[in-house]
């Protein structure tokens, strides 16, 4: 609305990709975003993505309805149904997280992530050989030598490289450093680094194998650029290996934090991922401390069981094995034949009940986790429209549990 | 009308007021009162007599939630598998192994009559993670200890001298993290570690690029937290954990530590004789340590005790995770948290087979035995390193009956009987000492005043046991657990699970500090100084512990 005042909200926080960068400054006209100061082209297109306002706030069907309808519908379908799935919450905020599966429990549901099959095969990995890592901020203190595997930052992270892998400096970097890169192909990253190790598609479990030996000091049969590349590894004080999720199976990903936590006789060297938009890192996080499990959660039994694939909600769905879904946040096309509860901030028509919230750091404030294990607070830019996800959640749970609200 | 509960005839042990007898116990609005001068029908009458009723439990030094504890919990599925905590009305279900979840760590430590947790541990940057952790680990009084002796701000203001710019930080520090006091973990020896120089092994040795040595950094710190008055004082990590011959260091840092207050943690890995030019391995050094920490009037320990099983080692001291690691050769978390700490992760199973395993066994019970005031050493296995909280019940067995201790002792192999003294010690702890070292000491340990006694005023957590020849069914089974009154334990069973709070401190700073801690952020942080302090609403339960 004109006439309003010019907002500014000064350290805002970008979960448009993994870098979280916190220090944006957002301008605000009326209900408009018209600036973010230092967010990058996608945290731009984030932060001024148009909110969907012609959406009524609660639907059945498609149809508004009132919110004590719509609620008391989502109720019915969830109590009444004898293998409910709650399932996204990759860009739910961390204390919604904590009341969807408290939900969960109590409904004796499967809950699993949106993201949870992309990154199986680094979970299966880490908990087979664990990880060597660090805080994005020792990386920019610390790290003489950055190595960018299999990923390209420069184009889906682009402020990674200044604020914390490339341009940055700390007090125990003397003499730069040097930025390594191993990719099938070139990228722009792969241009950037001083030295790029081009390897065929399909080979990266092997080359990963052949480094390590080199690391080791075993003699490997490897090429001349591959040995250079492992020399550049060897030649760290404190390394840092950036990768992608979804890149490979487990055993690629057990091969890669192998070699890491190998380079550590001799030099620190960490493990990082890039990370992704969104708080699919804090949604993991609330899993594993609520049920000690981090992804599909089968509370069917009355008591926390997972054993992915076996109980990933993809595996139940394609099954048939679920009667009703309750979504939380962004999600993809909704299953057929099944009814649906979508609380998110656009519902689509083929929901059985939509409960309309805002979007996570736009509108709708909480914590966030970042892929290093930084955990930050949001600063929503605008006031909300809608229902918060927690709020919506909170309504379900206290028309659920009645008294018992946990948290 | 106040409603009151009384609990009748039951035999108080309240070592903290000297009370070891049979007597009534009055509780109101969650705290103990007077009885009532006037005839007064209570609202509820439990029947004690015949039972023991001690305050509830306080455990000095256990690690509960947090980046470390949740990382073990992602990396360690199979842990998780052993039990399963059940959905009941109004509780939440969970998973147990050794390192439970959130809901089912307060109902089984409540189970046990414990209502009060101090989490030894925590990097500045996890404090958020370990506030919203705590929001779903209810019945408990929680608070942790704030890691800081490998903050780099910290170590410039040590190198320089600069004491009131040191205590400007630390009660900033203390205030943005909503901490309850301070930790030092092997002091500059993680710093040195991180930076690729390997760990430093004497309180003398350099930590390079900021010119000061493990002795500057926890004399410093030890001072600065008693300028603070903080009610707990320096808890230390020492030097050397788990190494043979650390006995040296322990015994060096105790001299060094000379008139301040401090509290030693896990005493038990730092014990350990042999290594460099010994006669031996490695041997209990427990006789010597015990005498100058007796003579050192201001320290206090807890033991850290190994109990015999599967668990996993967690710590922010990172070369240890990575010494571990290479010895034993399964999986390793280690996380380095930018300018303040790292963190390692690694199972570790303890065997009675194992001298070396059964060894550190004798050494942590060697403490308990030894040290004859029980005011100054507390019941731990640092939780879950030694093994888990779960295990405290056999402990306090192990400590009661001597019989049940050498039997034990006689199934391990002959090097623990030729290299530890714990034969010799025939001591059997009572139930007033049993009392001391699991609530009023620690309690006394952390400055709660409200915690660990049943006197007028003291908040109303009570723990009631029936007697049982078997101390380990009588210690895991209490009749009736109360948290601030109310009933969370009846009849054996858990009936509710109520929030407990979150126990900080504030400290009053000089403002002017800010100014130079924001620069440090712009220098060095990955994130922005104003992303980093926890809000009023992030903390469940949020209570200031005034002096």
């Amino acid at each position: 609305m004109s006439g309003d005042p010019l907002v500014i909200i000064s350290d805002a926080i970008c979960l448009g990709c993994g870098c979280l960068c916190d220090d944006i400054t957002v301008e605000v006209d009326g209900d408009t975003v018209t600036e973010a100061r230092r967010a990058c082209s996608i945290g731009r297109s984030w932060f001024m993505a148009n909110r969907v306002s012609a959406l009524a706030e609660a639907t059945i069907e498609g149809r508004a309805v009132s919110t004590d309808e719509a609620l008391d519908r989502a109720v019915t379908l969830l109590t009444k149904a004898r293998a409910p799935l709650v399932l996204g919450l990759a860009d739910a905020s961390v204390e919604t997280v904590r009341l969807a599966v408290a939900l969960a429990d109590h409904l004796g549901a499967l809950i699993d992530l949106t993201h949870a099959d992309a990154a199986l095969p680094q979970l299966q990995a880490f908990q087979r050989v664990g990880r060597v890592t660090a805080s994005l901020g020792e990386v920019r203190e610390r790290a003489d030598t950055v190595v960018f595997w299999q990923c390209d930052p420069v184009r889906t992270h682009p402020r990674h490289l200044e604020r914390y892998s490339a341009d940055s400096t700390g007090r125990f970097l003397n003499q730069g450093r040097v930025l390594l890169a191993a990719d099938t192909e070139a990228t722009a990253t792969t241009t950037l680094a001083h030295h790029f190790l081009k390897f065929d598609a399909g080979q990266s479990y092997e080359l990963l194998k052949t480094l390590k030996g080199l690391a080791r000091g075993k003699d490997m049969d490897a090429d001349e650029p591959t040995r250079s590349w492992a020399e550049h590894l060897k030649a760290a004080r404190y390394g840092a290996l950036f990768y992608p999720t979804g890149l490979g199976d487990s055993a690629f990903y057990e091969a890669l934090f192998s070699l890491v936590r190998d380079l550590n006789d001799g030099r620190r060297f960490a493990a990082l991922p890039l990370g992704g938009p969104g708080n699919s890192v804090g949604a993991e996080a609330v899993l594993a401390w609520q049920t000690g499990f981090p992804t599909a959660v089968d509370f069917a039994s009355g008591a926390p069981r997972s054993f992915p694939p076996e109980t990933s909600a993809t595996t139940r769905l394609q099954r048939g094995e679920v009667d009703v879904v309750l979504f939380v946040g962004k999600i993809g096309p909704l299953p057929i034949d099944v009814p649906s509860i979508v609380v998110a901030p656009d519902v689509p028509p083929e929901a059985t009940v939509g409960l309309v919230s805002g979007t996570l750091g736009i509108d709708e404030g909480g914590t966030v986790a970042r892929a290093d294990g930084v955990w930050l607070s949001l600063r929503p830019a605008l006031p909300a429209m809608r229902p918060t996800a927690r709020e919506w959640l909170a309504m379900l749970s206290g028309r659920i549990l009645g008294e018992r609200t946990t948290p | 009308m106040t409603a009151h509960l009384k609990i009748m005839g039951g035999h108080l042990v309240d070592p903290a007021n000297g009370v070891d007898e049979v007597r009534d116990l009055w509780v109101a609005d969650g705290r103990i009162v007077a009885p009532p001068e006037a005839p007064v029908r209570p609202e509820r009458i439990i029947d004690a007599r015949g039972d023991v009723v001690m305050p509830g439990g306080v455990d000095v030094h256990c690690h509960i939630a947090g980046p470390k504890i949740n990382a073990a919990r992602r990396m360690r599925p199979e842990e998780a598998r052993k039990g399963t905590v059940d959905r009941r009305d109004g509780l939440r279900s969970g998973t147990l192994g050794g390192v439970p979840s959130s809901f089912a760590t307060a109902y089984r430590y409540a189970g046990l009559g414990y209502t009060t947790a101090l989490d030894a541990a925590v990097p500045p940057l996890g404090a958020r993670q370990v506030h919203h952790e705590f929001g779903d680990t209810p019945i408990l009084d929680k608070a942790f200890l704030v890691l800081l002796g490998n903050n780099h701000y910290a170590l410039d203001r040590i190198r320089d001298g600069e004491w009131e710019r040191l205590r400007s930080f630390v009660a900033w520090l203390l205030g943005a993290t909503r901490a309850f006091g301070v930790k030092v973990v092997n002091p500059g020896g993680v710093e040195r570690w991180k930076e690729g120089r390997g760990n430093v092994a004497d309180l003398d040795d350099p930590v390079e690029g900021f010119s000061v040595t493990p002795r500057q950094i926890l004399m410093a710190i030890a001072r600065t937290v008693d300028d603070l008055r903080l009610p707990h004082p320096m808890h230390l990590h020492g030097l050397n954990l788990g190494l043979p011959g650390n006995w040296r260091t322990t015994l060096e840092t105790l001299k060094a530590l000379d008139g301040h207050r401090a509290h030693l943690a896990h005493i038990q890995f730092h014990s350990y004789g042999g290594g460099r030019g010994e006669d031996v391995a490695f041997d209990s050094k427990v006789g010597p340590l015990v005498d100058e920490f007796m003579r050192q009037k201001h320290l206090t320990a807890d033991v850290g005790q190994v109990m015999f099983g599967e668990t996993t080692a967690l710590t922010a001291d990172g070369p240890v995770g990575q010494y571990l690691a290479r010895l034993n050769g399964r999986k390793w978390y280690s996380h380095d948290v930018e300018r303040e700490t790292g963190c390692g992760v690694v199972p570790i199973t303890y065997e009675d087979k194992n001298w070396v395993h059964a060894l550190q066994w004798a050494i942590g019970l060697e403490w308990f035995l030894r040290v004859d005031d029980p005011w100054r050493i507390a019941l731990s296995t640092d939780h879950p390193n030694g093994g888990s909280f779960l295990a405290y019940p056999e402990l306090i067995a192990l400590l009661m009956d001597p019989g049940h201790r050498l039997d034990t002792l006689a199934k391990l192999p002959d090097k623990v009987r030729a290299r530890s003294g714990l034969a010799d010690l025939p001591r059997a702890y009572s139930l007033s000492e049993v009392a001391i070292i699991t609530r009023a000491g620690p309690a006394r340990m952390m400055g709660l005043k409200a915690k660990g006694h049943l006197g007028v005023g003291a908040d109303a957590d009570v723990t009631i046991y029936r007697p049982n020849a078997d101390k380990r069914l009588m210690f895991a089974l209490p009749r009736y657990v109360f948290q601030r009154g109310r009933p969370v334990v009846e009849e054996g069973e858990l009936r509710e699970a109520p929030e407990g709070r979150t126990l900080h401190v504030e400290r009053e700073r000089d403002p002017g500090e800010t100014e130079s801690i924001v620069a440090w952020f712009e220098a060095s942080a990955s994130t922005r100084f104003s992303n980093f302090a926890v809000g009023d609403e992030e903390v469940a339960g949020r209570t200031i512990v005034d002096e």
